[in-house]
C-alpha cells in the first residue's frame, strides 16, 4: 500500500515538474499614471473628494446645452499634464484646452478625476459623429465618440 | 485490497495521461511557436495577458508590422474580435519612410493598418491598404480593454516578450503568472492562450473522477478536423467499477461513440457516426447529403443498429425534400429493412392568402412483431387547414390511422376554434376562449364505436392594479367544461391573486393565493376536489453583491406549512461570490437540500466549486462561457 502511494506521489511530481515550470519570473511593474475611466455626461457630482460623472451617455440633441468629458486616473506619481481636443463631424479641431496641470507630481495620489466642458451652441452644433481626444503630458490616452443629433436621439 | 490495488493502478494510469494530455492541453508544456509562424512579436518594458479575456495589454511596445518597425506607448490587443490596435506616440518606420501618430489599427495577418492623427484636424493615413477610410471596429471593446481589467482575471501573465502565432495561440517568453493577483512561479517559455474552447486537432482526456456510488470514471476524445472539409470526433467514456464496494454488475463499462462528417463539394457531403458499448449493443449510421439546387435536395443513408440479444437491423433509406416556394413544399422518404421491414413518409405543405394553411401528410409502416415472422402494417394520413386572424383562429384537422394487421381503422376529425386574447376596460383586463372538438370513429372488424368530446375554456387575467404607492395587485380566473360522450364530465376552475409589496428600495414582499377546484358531474351525482395555496415571497435585491429570495408556503385548508426555499447570492472579493439553494420540508421538519456554490467568474470561464447536500457530492466545474 506505502509502495503504491509513494510511485503515485513521485509520477505526479515528475509530471508536474517535467511538464511546465522552471522557475525564472521577472519582476515587472507597468507604469505610473493609469487612465481608469473616460467617460462622457451632461452633469458632474461634485459633493465627494473625486468628481463623479452623472447622465452618462453617448448621444446628444441640440437641445443639450454641454458635453462634458470626464477622466479618471490612478497611481499618480508624476507631473501630469492633460489636454482636451474637440473634433466636429468633418474631422476640424475646434476647440483645444491646451496642457493642464492635474498634478504636480510632488506627492503620490492613488485617483484623481478631472474634466472638460464644451458648449453645444446652437450657431456651431454639427450633426453628426464628434470626436473628443485627451492627451496626458502630450501623449494620447484616449478618444470618446459621440452623436448630436437634432432633437431626442434615435433609440 | 485486490479492488484498492486496482485503483490506484488505474488512477495512476490514467493521471499519466491526464498529466501529459492536459499539460498540452492547458498550454503548460514548453511548446516553441518557432514551429508556427508568427503574425505578431511583442517585446515591450510590460507585457500582460488576461487568460481569462484572452487579451493583451502592453506598455512601450515595439513590433514588426509588413516593413515597418512599429514603436508605442501603448498596445490593446483582443484575440478573439481579432482587434489590434496601439496608440500614443506611434511610430512606423522603415528604410526610407517614417510616419507618426496617435492611434494605429492593423490587421497584422493581412498587413494592413490605418493611421490616425490629431493636430489642426483628424488625418487618416491608410498604411498598406488600399481602401481608404477602414472603418473602425467598435471601440467598446478597446474601452473596456484597461490594465486594471487584465490585472483582475483570475489567471494572467506578465512579461516583456509575447508571440502570437497565424492561429491566433498566444506565446509569452519568461513570463510571471499571476493567480488571483497574487504573483506565482514564472515560465521561460509557455503557449498562453490554450484552453478550454480553443479545442484543436488531437487526443484529450477531459475528465477523470471518482464517486462512492460510480467508481473511477474517465473521459477522452479525440478531435480531427480539416477547416471545411473534415470534421471527426471520437469519444470515449471509461467506467471502472471493480473499485466499488458490494456492486454486483459488470466491472467496468467502455462506451465509444464516433462522429465524422466530409464536405466532399459545397453541395456534396457525408457523414459516418457509430456507437459501441461493451454490453454488445452497437450502431452506425452512413449517410450522403446531395443538394441539386437551393430548393431540391436528397439523402440517401444506411444504418446497422444491434440492439443487445435481438438480430441486428440494417436500413436503406432514401429523403427527398422540395421546396417549390408559392406551390409549397414537398418532403419524400423511404426505408426498406434486408427483414421486408419499411417506413415510408409523405408531406406537403402550403401557405394560401397568407392566413391559411394546409398540410397534408401520410406514412406507412411495416415493421416485424418481436422475434415472430408477423408484420405490424399501419397506414396513416392527417390533413390540417388553419386560418388565423386578428380576432380568431380556427383549425381543423383529420387523422386517420388504419391498422392492417390488426383490422382496425380510427378516423379523427377534430376543430379547434379561439378568440385572440382581447382586451377591455382600457387593456386591464384580459380575456381568452378557446374550444375543441374531437369525434372518434374507431371501425374493428364488423364492429363500429362512437366517440366524442368537447373541452371549453375561459381565462380572465387583469394586469397589476397599483393599489398604492409600490402596493399592487393582480389576479387571474380560470374555467373550464369538459363534455364527452360517456358522460364522464367534469368542470374546474381557480383563480389566482397575486400582491406585490415594495417594503424598502431593494427588498418586496410577494404573496400569491390560489384556490383550484374540480368537479365531476354525472346526472345528479357531484364529486370533486378542492385545493388551496398561499405562498410568499420575500424578494432582496440590495446591491449587485447581495441578492436573493426566500419563499414559504401554506395549505390554508389543512392549516399546514408545507415548505420553503431560499436562494441567495452573497459577493465576497473581487470576482467571488457564494451562492446558495436551500429547500426546507415543514412536513418533515428538516432541511432537505443544500446545495453551496462558490463561483468565479473569469472571463471565458467560470470556475465553480459546488457542495450539494442531498447526494453528498463535492464538484469542481470549469464551465466555458
Amino acid at each position: 500500500m506505502k509502495r503504491y502511494l509513494v510511485i503515485s506521489v513521485l509520477v505526479i511530481s515528475l509530471i508536474f515538474f517535467w511538464n511546465c515550470i522552471s522557475f525564472k519570473g521577472g519582476y515587472f511593474l507597468p507604469s505610473e499614471n493609469q487612465v481608469e475611466s473616460i467617460h462622457l455626461c451632461k452633469k458632474i457630482d461634485d459633493s465627494g473628494d473625486l468628481l463623479k460623472p452623472l447622465d452618462i451617455q453617448s448621444e446628444f440633441t441640440s437641445e443639450d446645452d454641454r458635453v462634458i468629458c470626464f477622466i479618471r486616473l490612478k497611481d499618480i506619481g508624476t507631473r501630469i499634464d492633460l489636454r482636451w481636443k474637440w473634433y466636429s463631424p468633418d474631422k476640424e479641431l475646434v476647440r483645444d484646452t491646451g496642457n493642464i496641470i492635474v498634478s504636480q507630481g510632488d506627492r503620490y495620489l492613488a485617483a484623481a478625476t478631472a474634466y472638460d466642458m464644451f458648449q453645444l451652441n446652437p450657431e456651431n452644433i454639427f450633426e453628426g459623429q464628434w470626436t473628443v481626444v485627451i492627451f496626458m503630458n502630450d501623449k494620447f490616452i484616449g478618444k470618446k465618440l459621440f452623436q448630436v443629433f437634432p432633437s431626442s436621439p434615435k433609440l | 485490497m485486490n479492488s484498492l490495488k486496482n485503483f490506484i493502478l488505474a488512477f495512476l494510469l490514467l493521471f499519466l495521461i491526464s498529466g501529459s494530455l492536459n499539460a498540452s492541453k492547458m498550454g503548460l508544456m514548453n511548446q516553441s511557436p518557432k514551429k508556427k509562424e508568427t503574425i505578431i512579436s511583442l517585446k515591450g518594458e510590460y507585457l500582460a495577458y488576461s487568460y481569462d479575456f484572452n487579451q493583451i495589454y502592453g506598455e512601450n511596445v515595439e513590433f514588426e508590422f509588413s516593413l515597418y518597425s512599429v514603436s508605442c506607448r501603448c498596445i490593446k490587443i483582443a484575440i478573439t474580435p481579432r482587434i489590434f490596435y496601439a496608440y500614443g506616440d506611434v511610430i512606423l518606420e522603415k528604410v526610407d519612410e517614417k510616419f507618426e501618430g496617435d492611434e494605429f489599427l492593423f490587421n497584422p495577418q493581412a498587413k494592413k493598418g490605418t493611421l490616425i492623427s490629431y493636430g489642426e484636424k483628424i488625418e487618416v493615413k491608410e498604411i498598406e491598404n488600399e481602401v481608404k477610410e477602414t472603418p473602425l471596429p467598435k471601440t467598446d471593446v478597446l474601452e473596456e480593454l484597461t490594465l486594471a481589467k487584465i490585472q483582475k482575471s483570475l489567471i494572467y501573465f506578465v512579461g516583456q516578450t509575447i508571440h502570437i502565432a497565424t492561429d491566433f495561440d498566444v506565446y509569452g517568453y519568461n513570463v510571471t503568472l499571476f493567480v488571483e493577483g497574487l504573483e506565482s512561479v514564472g515560465f521561460k517559455k509557455i503557449r498562453l492562450s490554450g484552453g478550454i474552447n480553443q479545442r484543436r486537432s488531437g487526443i484529450s482526456l477531459n475528465r477523470i473522477w471518482y464517486t462512492k456510488s460510480q467508481g473511477l470514471i474517465g473521459r477522452a476524445s479525440y478531435l480531427y478536423e480539416k477547416e471545411k472539409k473534415v470534421n471527426s470526433l471520437t469519444q470515449l467514456n471509461y467506467e471502472e467499477r471493480s473499485v466499488l464496494k458490494n456492486y454486483s454488475g459488470p466491472k467496468r463499462q467502455v462506451d465509444v461513440m464516433s462522429s465524422t462528417t466530409v464536405n466532399l463539394k459545397n453541395d456534396l457531403n457525408l457523414g459516418l457516426t457509430g456507437n459501441y458499448n461493451t454490453s454488445s449493443l452497437w450502431n452506425t449510421l452512413f449517410w450522403l447529403n446531395k443538394n441539386w439546387s437551393k430548393k431540391f435536395s436528397t439523402q440517401v443513408n444506411f444504418s446497422y443498429n444491434k440492439p443487445i440479444n435481438l438480430r441486428g437491423e440494417a436500413w436503406l433509406g432514401l429523403q427527398s425534400i422540395l421546396n417549390t416556394g408559392k406551390f409549397g413544399n414537398i418532403s419524400l422518404s423511404g426505408k426498406y429493412e434486408v427483414q421486408n421491414q419499411m417506413l415510408a413518409n409523405f408531406s406537403y405543405g402550403n401557405t394560401f392568402l397568407k392566413k391559411i394553411n394546409f398540410l397534408l401528410s401520410s406514412s406507412y409502416s411495416q415493421i416485424k412483431i418481436g422475434e415472430s415472422a408477423d408484420y405490424s402494417k399501419i397506414f396513416s394520413g392527417g390533413v390540417n387547414l388553419s386560418y388565423s386572424s386578428r380576432l380568431f383562429n380556427v383549425s381543423s384537422d383529420y387523422f386517420l390511422n388504419y391498422d392492417l394487421f390488426g383490422d382496425q381503422l380510427l378516423s379523427q376529425p377534430q376543430l379547434r376554434l379561439g378568440l385572440n386574447p382581447f382586451q377591455f376596460y382600457g387593456g386591464l383586463i384580459s380575456a381568452n376562449v378557446y374550444n375543441i372538438f374531437i369525434y372518434n370513429n374507431l371501425k374493428r372488424g364488423e364492429t363500429e364505436e362512437d366517440s366524442y368530446s368537447n373541452n371549453t375554456v375561459l381565462t380572465l387575467s387583469t394586469q397589476p392594479i397599483l393599489l398604492q404607492k409600490g402596493f399592487s395587485l393582480n389576479y387571474n380566473i380560470s374555467l373550464e367544461q369538459f363534455v364527452e360522450k360517456e358522460g364522464r364530465n367534469f368542470t374546474s376552475g381557480g383563480f389566482i391573486f397575486n400582491l406585490k409589496k415594495s417594503i424598502v428600495k431593494g427588498i418586496s414582499l410577494e404573496g400569491l393565493y390560489s384556490v383550484q377546484s374540480r368537479r365531476k358531474t354525472k346526472d345528479w351525482l357531484i364529486e370533486g376536489t378542492t385545493s388551496q395555496d398561499l405562498s410568499a415571497v420575500l424578494k432582496v435585491n440590495l446591491s449587485e453583491r447581495l441578492n436573493g429570495w426566500v419563499s414559504f408556503s401554506y395549505d390554508p385548508k389543512n392549516n399546514q406549512w408545507r415548505q420553503s426555499f431560499a436562494d441567495i447570492s452573497l459577493g465576497i472579493i473581487r470576482y467571488w461570490k457564494l451562492h446558495s439553494l436551500i429547500h426546507y420540508d415543514f412536513l418533515l421538519r428538516k432541511i432537505n437540500n443544500v446545495d453551496l456554490y462558490l463561483i468565479r467568474d473569469a472571463g471565458r470561464f467560470q470556475l465553480r466549486f459546488i457542495w450539494r447536500s442531498l447526494s453528498k457530492q463535492f464538484l469542481i466545474e470549469l464551465v466555458p462561457r
